[in-house]
């Protein structure tokens, strides 16, 4: 049996109308919103008898309808049901859909009953207007039918009468259309379509057209097959044809849905009373159809959940007095199936004697809306009336009250909770007897804390002294170990130092020796020796104080000190060493030695490497005379720059060279600037941050030549600084060291030796040029008169005196060379610029050959211009002399791995592989019949490479005989 | 339409230098005036306005020294100088001085009249 609150969610979950009625009176157990405006009623009705909710209806056969339901559990389902109800104080007519459906409890027993309704009055009232016009069709038809004969002669009348029939037809086809269900009519003999409305023709899913043809045209066979077998049934009997829920097919919004509908086949009969049309009313009933569904489902849950839980349900009518049971309760209390049950007969009597005023109690408490609001939640025993089986039950309920407060039934479940409460009491069983053993426990615990405690107490002392033991044991552990360490220590370290142990037993005097002091003393034997037997391998030089070094050890007076150098030859190699022994003499009471020992190292590698040091510095020493010899016969002077403090020291040479005041350090150098020849002053100084700036590539060195300025006292000087700068591993400079040498008289000397070189340059050339210009002169003046002979002679004449002019150079060269060295001036400059100053020397001067000058990136040098450019036009002066005229010579510069490499390739006669190497050699010439007509003392290249040497470069040349050769030099990049 | 010949002003204490130098010149095309004395250089190029200078250097006074005052002189600034001389360290003299170009004695007419072209395009 459902509780009223499952009764009302039932209800309430339903679209349309719907109400539960319990018991043969129908109460209204629940009612939705719904049926309570179909019924116009409110919801205090809920708990009403029917016919006191909506006396209205008493003699309208719905109570009757109902009992029957009730008592046969037949459902009924009435289409179209008239129901007469109060509307607003007034009985109104309505129409509904209606069924009645009785409810079971779990054994299948009807105890109440499901109605459901939809308002259909709308419909039916359309329905009936039809109805209405058809029989008025009918009438007229009959009319027209009995007075065949008069129709002729009574023309007016037809006439009228077909007005009517139009206007009528008009109307009927007007209602048809706006008529809320499917309406058609089909001729009950061609069965053609007389007439349908748009709802009918979109349920057969045909269009307008299909009006005025047979069904079996526009309808499928299946279709149209059913439908005439309708038509011709309800011909046949002459009485309308219900079918409900007539499963449909229909297509709605391109898809295919399943509806259900409620049709009516209703003959419509002609005057003789023949059915000669049957009318098709269809009405949609999907919706309540699937609503259906879902109640029975529903209800199919509920019951199977009853059936799970095992709970029995109980429904009492306190005002009646009337108690239901279903099958579990009755199980429960031992109640026959079939038994009428009595509140007190059956429940109050089954009810264990200790369990039952208690138990009643809390019905009578569940009675009193203000003390429980109804609630009833009690466990108690009952005795099986059958078999007198006692079982535990819990009973949970709720008491509904009118509005007086006053209870008026009172539903609920009962469960069988024996199961439970055995265990429930086995539980608290148990715990009795645990806590009766537990007090037990305590009391033996007691007794066995005190004899704990005792114990506890001599452990405590126990403990104490195991501790002190184990920090003995740890103690002596931790020594041991140290012990064990050190010893490890000294044996490594022993090994290590090379030493060897030796002890000498004064009393037998004998010494025994460790494996590598027998080695010292190149001996292999015994580990015991006499001590003679020792002395025997001592150095005979040294025996005398090694005897004297022990005697005294053995004195007690020194404390048994023994510390020795001495050399030992050995026993069996003969070798020489030296040996260290360290030892020391152990005395008795008496003061008598008894122990002697030590260690014994041999140190003849430190012995030959002092003597080795001493040897050097004797040999330091003597350098160093040496150098101050040389440096008071040079007169160099010394400078000593701490860069980093800014300290200078320059010596007493150096002072007087700068005529400095006579001090040691100075704190400033620009003293020694001041006294430059204005000048040199910056190209000095540059030199020096030069050599200061950290570049491995220069190594920091410093050599310059300057002027210092002309004093009153003194006339001005040429030095030569030579110096060096040394730098911390992370290149800051940390000292700048280096001398001056006074050169004015070698300076004064060069020039005197350039200036005559210069002279006898000039005055050979001038008397050369004169007759070189004349000799043109005349050759121009021949070819002019086209007068060869003079011409052939002026061009001999001219080549002659370009010999002399060469061989002049050459002995100028070899005059420089010969005198001394060449002096290189560096400075920065761009070898770009270089090329190009060549490029544009050669342009105006060679139109012999053609000279290519390959594009030079911008190459940093530090170097001699002059000098380097020298070099080039060597090589492009050689190139022009040794090839071909009209051939080509490349001229290149090409930067890589931090080197220039500067070529002159030409297209010449090229040099044989066996002079290759000597071609940079003083005065060395190529041998050949072609060399006979160049000139040169062999001295141009010689120069070219002393320059390029001069500036940390190499030269050199690669030459294929008769195809051309290719010169280049290198000199560093700088950054 | 003929061409206005270049005036070239030669300067050099060997009076054997100086006639053969302007002669060749002459030869080589080019309206040649001379002049003995390097003190009066400056005063005849500015009353003569050579196109181009070609002073020796050694001399009483030094063809060096005469460039330096032709470039500082307002009027003579922009005349190229030539200086020509059998000197050793010649090239060295002329570019320390200031000199356009150097040109070594004895020389070839033809480098040389290509050397003076080449200043007075520039």
């Amino acid at each position: 049996m459902l509780s009223p609150y499952a009764q009302q969610t039932l209800v309430n979950a339903l679209p349309i109308g719907a109400a539960i009625f319990t018991g043969p009176e129908h109460l209204i157990g629940a009612v939705n919103p719904q049926m309570l405006a179909i019924w116009s009623k409110e919801a205090d009705v809920t708990g009403m008898k029917l016919l006191d909710a909506i006396p209205e209806i008493r003699d309208q056969g719905f109570f009757e309808l109902m009992n029957d339901v009730y008592t046969s559990g037949k459902e009924h389902h009435n289409p179209d049901g008239q129901a007469e109800l109060l509307v607003d104080g007034q009985l109104q007519t309505k129409y509904f859909d209606l069924s009645f459906k009785p409810l079971r409890d779990s054994a299948g027993r009807i105890y109440g009953v499901v109605n459901t309704a939809v308002d259909v009055t709308e419909r039916t009232l359309y329905s009936k207007q039809l109805q209405q016009v058809n029989e008025e069709l009918s009438a007229v038809n009959e009319e027209m039918e009995a007075s065949g004969e008069e129709l002729r002669t009574a023309y007016d009348q037809l006439e009228h009468t077909h007005d009517t029939l139009v206007i009528t037809s008009q109307i009927a086809e007007l209602l048809l259309e706006s008529a809320p269900v499917a309406v058609g009519v089909i001729d009950a003999v061609s069965f053609k379509i007389d007439t349908a409305n748009t709802k009918l023709l979109e349920l057969w899913g045909v269009d307008r057209q299909a009006i005025g043809k047979p069904l079996a045209e526009v309808l499928s066979s299946f279709e149209s097959e059913l439908l005439t077998n309708l038509i011709l049934k309800v011909r046949d009997a002459g009485h309308s044809l219900y079918g409900n829920d007539v499963k449909t097919m229909i297509e709605r919004g391109g898809a295919w849905a399943t509806t259900y509908y409620n049709f009516v086949y209703q003959p419509i009969r002609n005057g003789k009373g023949e059915v000669i049309s049957v009318q098709i009313v269809a009405n949609e009933v999907t919706d309540q159809r699937n609503a259906k569904a879902d109640v029975d489902a529903v209800l199919v849950q509920l019951h199977l959940a009853q059936k799970a839980a095992h709970f029995g349900v109980f429904d009492l009518d306190v005002v009646n007095d009337k108690l239901y049971w279903d099958e579990r309760t009755r199980k429960i209390f031992g109640v026959d199936p079939d038994k009428a049950i009595g509140y007190s007969s059956d429940f109050a009597e089954g009810l264990h004697p200790n369990d039952r005023e208690r138990t009643l109690q809390a019905v009578i408490d569940a009675y009193d809306q203000q003390l429980t609001g109804g609630v009833y939640d009690v466990e108690y025993r009952v005795v099986d009336a059958a078999n007198g089986n006692i079982c535990w039950v819990k009973a949970v309920g709720q008491v509904y009250f009118n509005s007086e407060a006053e209870p008026q039934r009172f539903v609920g479940t009962v469960v069988d909770i024996t199961g439970a409460v055995e265990a429930r009491q086995k539980l608290e069983a148990s715990e009795v007897q645990q806590q009766e053993l537990n007090e037990e426990l305590s009391a033996i615990n007691e007794e066995l804390s005190a004899v704990n405690e005792e114990y506890q107490a001599a452990n405590e002392e126990l403990t104490a002294m195991n501790d002190e033991l184990r920090s003995i044991q740890e103690e002596r552990t931790l020594l041991h170990r140290e012990l064990e360490i050190r010893e490890e220590r000294l044996r490594f370290a022993m090994k290590a130092a090379d030493v060897g142990t030796w002890d000498l037993d004064i009393v037998n005097n004998q010494v025994s020796w460790d494996e590598r002091c027998k080695e010292l003393y190149g001996f292999s034997k015994d580990d015991v020796v006499p001590y003679e037997q020792v002395l025997k391998y001592m150095h005979p030089d040294d025996m005398p104080h090694v005897n004297e070094a022990v005697m005294y050890a053995l004195d007690p007076a020194s404390n048994g000190a023994y510390d020795i150098e001495f050399r030992t030859i050995g026993a069996e190699d003969q070798r020489l060493r030296w040996l260290h022994c360290c030892g020391k003499a152990f005395f008795d009471d008496k003061g008598s030695a008894y122990r002697f020992s030590g260690i014994a190292q041999d140190i003849t590698v430190q012995k030959m490497q002092a003597d080795e040091l001493t040897l050097t510095l004797l040999k330091v020493k003597e350098k160093e005379e040496q150098l101050t010899s040389a440096k008071e016969a040079a007169q160099l002077g010394l400078f000593d720059w701490d860069l980093v403090n800014k300290v200078y020291n320059w010596d007493a040479r150096f002072r007087e060279i700068f005529n400095l005041p006579d001090q040691d350090t100075f704190q400033d150098n620009s003293v020694v600037f001041e006294r430059l020849h204005p000048d040199d002053v910056e190209r000095v100084r540059q030199a020096a941050k030069r050599s200061q700036t950290y570049d491995r590539s220069s190594g920091g060195s410093y050599d310059i030549q300057y002027r210092i300025s002309a004093t009153e006292h003194s006339p001005e000087r040429w030095v030569r600084a030579i110096g060096k700068t040394l730098f911390s591993e992370e290149g800051t400079p940390l000292r700048f060291i280096g001398s001056v040498l006074d050169i004015t008289e070698q300076k004064q000397e060069e020039q005197r030796r350039i200036d005559f070189i210069g002279i006898v340059s000039h005055e050979l050339r001038s008397p050369l040029t004169s007759l070189n210009g004349y000799l043109q002169m005349l050759e121009m003046s021949a070819k002019k008169n086209d007068d060869q002979f003079t011409n052939n002679v002026a061009a001999k004449a001219k080549r002659q005196v370009g010999k002399m002019s060469s061989m002049i150079t050459g002995f100028l060269d070899v005059a420089r060379v010969g005198e001394g060295k060449i002096n290189i001036d560096n400075k920065p400059f761009d070898m770009a610029d270089l090329v190009k100053a060549a490029e544009s020397e050669s342009l105006a001067t060679i139109t012999s050959h053609t000279v290519i000058y390959h594009p030079v990136e911008h190459t940093p040098v530090l170097a001699d211009q002059d000098k380097i450019e020298q070099v080039l036009i060597n090589f492009i002066n050689n190139a022009v002399k040794y090839s071909p005229q009209g051939t080509t010579i490349n001229v290149s510069a090409v930067t890589q791995n931090r080197q220039v490499r500067v070529c002159v390739k030409d297209e010449g006669m090229g040099i044989p592989a066996k002079d290759l190497p000597y071609v940079f050699d003083r005065f060395y010439r190529v041998d050949g019949e072609h060399m006979k007509t160049t000139k040169g003392f062999g001295i141009g290249l010689y120069l070219c490479r002393e320059i390029i040497e001069r500036h940390g470069g190499k030269i050199g040349v690669q030459s294929t005989l008769g195809e051309g050769s290719t010169f280049w030099f290198e000199i560093p990049v700088t950054h | 339409m003929r061409v206005p010949m270049s005036k070239v002003l030669v300067c050099d204490d060997d009076n054997d230098i100086l006639d053969m130098t302007s002669m060749l010149l002459e030869f080589a095309g080019f309206q040649v005036i001379t002049q003995i004395n390097s003190n009066k250089v400056i005063d005849q190029a500015i009353a003569e306005r050579p196109d181009v200078m070609l002073i020796d250097i050694w001399m009483p006074f030094p063809g060096d020294k005469l460039t330096r005052q032709i470039k500082q002189t307002p009027q003579l600034s922009r005349i190229p100088v030539v200086l020509f001389s059998a000197a050793i360290n010649g090239k060295m003299i002329a570019k320390e001085a200031g000199a356009d170009r150097f040109v070594e004695k004895p020389f070839d007419v033809e480098n040389l009249a290509a050397i003076i072209n080449s200043v007075i395009a520039a």
